[in-house]
């Protein structure tokens, strides 16, 4: 479904993303782990369009999408949930969800159905309905920032960071969501921090490094693996890795 | 004539006054809200209003709607020319580079308008009757009572397109967060577009007001727009409502100031205004959402 092929993204004179290839095969959840300032978010947002990259192909569905504008790569079935909600807090809950419909604003009655999905979804939503989105509680503007993404009728979902600032409670809630969202034919790539709840709805998962993938593989031999706890658990000094 | 009888004529023109710097003051929070940017071209676009106008009525004889009309709509199509010309080619450019870019802009178009439609100052007529109403025991032109109930209604329209239909909500939602819109499909490069636009036009219709008041000429813009933006700094940067108060305190204190000060002054009352709240209340009387409370 998407292919990432040799990706080279510079942030002025440094590279922030190295010759990244990965792949994401439709239905599947796919992980993206690794520490901070490895150049996860910008790899998704190299993906939606906002930052531009200087080499490498993104091929999605067979199409190339590499360097398109962002509303382009939306309404081709791209969605992405980034980092810190980026919610709109003027505006009401319903408003919110109305405007990750913008693209296919004409379609009333297809957005009356995924509004109703949504609902059932992400039902703390349908109780704020008409609350100013910037009243509602962390984990409800997660909820909602989810909810508005999948209002642009998503194939592939780009979720950034969905469980920071969330209680576990509220984590669970949020990956059981994923769950469903999944089983129901929507493929995810997930950048998380939390590596075992991530790990535990994917199917495989890579690991970033210094803008580069340093192994990839399925979740449970992701899980397993010395890179991985090198890297985000701090067991391993660096000198272990071969 | 005793100082206190003459106040609350002094109070009636500054409230008059006061609607159109609220006019004006609300093109800039437009603009700014959409892209950050201060457009310094926002009094020109009110003077082609009057100037086009003028133009329409006296030498091609149109009717004075269609007139006003046909102008709002030219100026309309300046405000997205522009954008298309200067702020979209520099939209990778930092703000102080766009700033400039503005100022050339207005620079241009005060000089074009001036070979174009001569430099003499233009005076529209009123838009009925020249005989000042009484009301209250104040004399009212009635002129004065149009610009209110324009500013009025216009304000009205313009609240309704941006709360009530989805692409006023969407050129909200891109102002609050460009990133979270544009990753919706909200492309931020066309709110911006539309901002400059509805500027413009906002801007023209505030041109068409005043200039049965004021004389207006090529080179008017200037003093306007400034005016406009020490009204959209008074009230709180960034905030329509902010731009409507501080362009109503704005006109009333500067009328008020003609019963202390010499008619002269009058201007100076306006600049003295914007130092003193940058000064001591940068974020301006409502608050301003671009300026972090915490600093000051």
């Amino acid at each position: 479904m998407l292919k990432i092929k040799k990706l080279t993204v510079q942030y002025g004179p440094l590279p922030a993303l190295n010759e990244i290839s990965l792949e994401v095969k439709h239905g599947e959840v796919v992980s993206l782990l690794g520490p901070n300032g490895a150049g996860k978010t910008t790899l998704l947002l190299t993906l939606s369009g906002i930052l531009k990259t200087t080499e490498g192909r993104i091929i999605f569905e067979g199409e190339d999408i590499t360097n398109l504008n962002p509303h382009k790569i939306v309404s081709k079935g791209i969605g992405h949930v980034p980092q810190g909600r980026h919610i709109f807090p003027t505006l009401s809950v319903i408003d919110n969800l109305m405007m990750g419909a913008y693209l296919h604003r004409d379609e009333k009655k297809e957005i009356k159905k995924d509004l109703e999905w949504i609902y059932q979804l992400l039902p703390v939503l349908k109780e704020r309905t008409h609350q100013r989105a910037g009243t509602l509680s962390g984990g409800e503007q997660q909820m909602l920032s989810i909810g508005k993404a999948m209002m642009g009728r998503p194939k592939l979902l780009l979720l950034d960071e969905p469980s920071l600032g969330l209680a576990p409670r509220l984590m669970d809630e949020v990956f059981a969501t994923f769950r469903e969202m999944n089983r129901k034919g929507l493929t995810l790539f997930i950048v998380e921090q939390e590596i075992h709840l991530s790990l535990s709805i994917s199917s495989r998962g890579y690991l970033l490094r210094n803008g580069r993938v340093i192994k990839e593989g399925s979740a449970s031999t992701l899980m397993e693996s010395r890179e991985l706890m090198a890297s985000l658990g701090g067991y391993l000094p660096d000198v272990y890795i071969g | 004539m005793d100082f206190w009888t003459y106040l609350p004529q002094l109070f009636s023109s500054g409230i008059t006054i006061g609607a159109i710097y609220a006019l004006v003051a609300l093109g800039f929070v437009t603009i700014s809200r959409a892209s950050q940017i201060i457009n310094f071209a926002q009094g020109e676009f009110v003077m082609l209003g009057g100037v086009i106008t003028f133009f329409f009525l006296k030498e091609v004889n149109l009717p004075y709607p269609l007139a006003a009309l046909i102008a709002i709509l030219i100026v309309a199509l300046i405000g997205f020319v522009m954008h298309l010309s200067v702020v979209y080619p520099l939209r990778k450019a930092s703000i102080v580079i766009l700033l400039m870019a503005t100022l050339g802009a207005s620079i241009f178009l005060s000089s074009t308008s001036g070979l174009i439609f001569g430099t003499l100052p233009k005076a529209l007529p009123p838009f009925s009757g020249e005989q000042p109403l009484q009301l209250w025991g104040v004399f009212v032109l009635p002129q004065s009572i149009w610009v209110l109930l324009s500013t009025f209604i216009l304000l009205i329209f313009l609240y309704l397109l941006s709360h009530r239909t989805l692409l006023g909500k969407a050129m909200e939602a891109s102002s609050t967060d460009p990133l979270g819109a544009d990753l919706l499909g909200i492309s931020r490069n066309l709110m911006v577009f539309l901002a400059f636009g509805v500027s413009a036009g906002v801007g023209a219709f505030a041109g068409i007001l005043i200039t049965p008041i004021f004389f207006t000429s090529y080179s008017s813009g200037t003093l306007l727009g400034l005016k406009g933006f020490i009204a959209a700094v008074l009230g709180g940067w960034g905030k329509n409502s902010g731009a409507i108060l501080g362009g109503f305190v704005l006109g009333i204190v500067e009328s008020l100031s003609l019963a202390f000060i010499p008619s002269g002054y009058k201007d100076a009352v306006a600049f003295i205004i914007l130092l003193l709240i940058l000064y001591f209340r940068p974020k301006g009387i409502l608050g301003s959402p671009f300026i972090d409370s915490r600093r000051w």
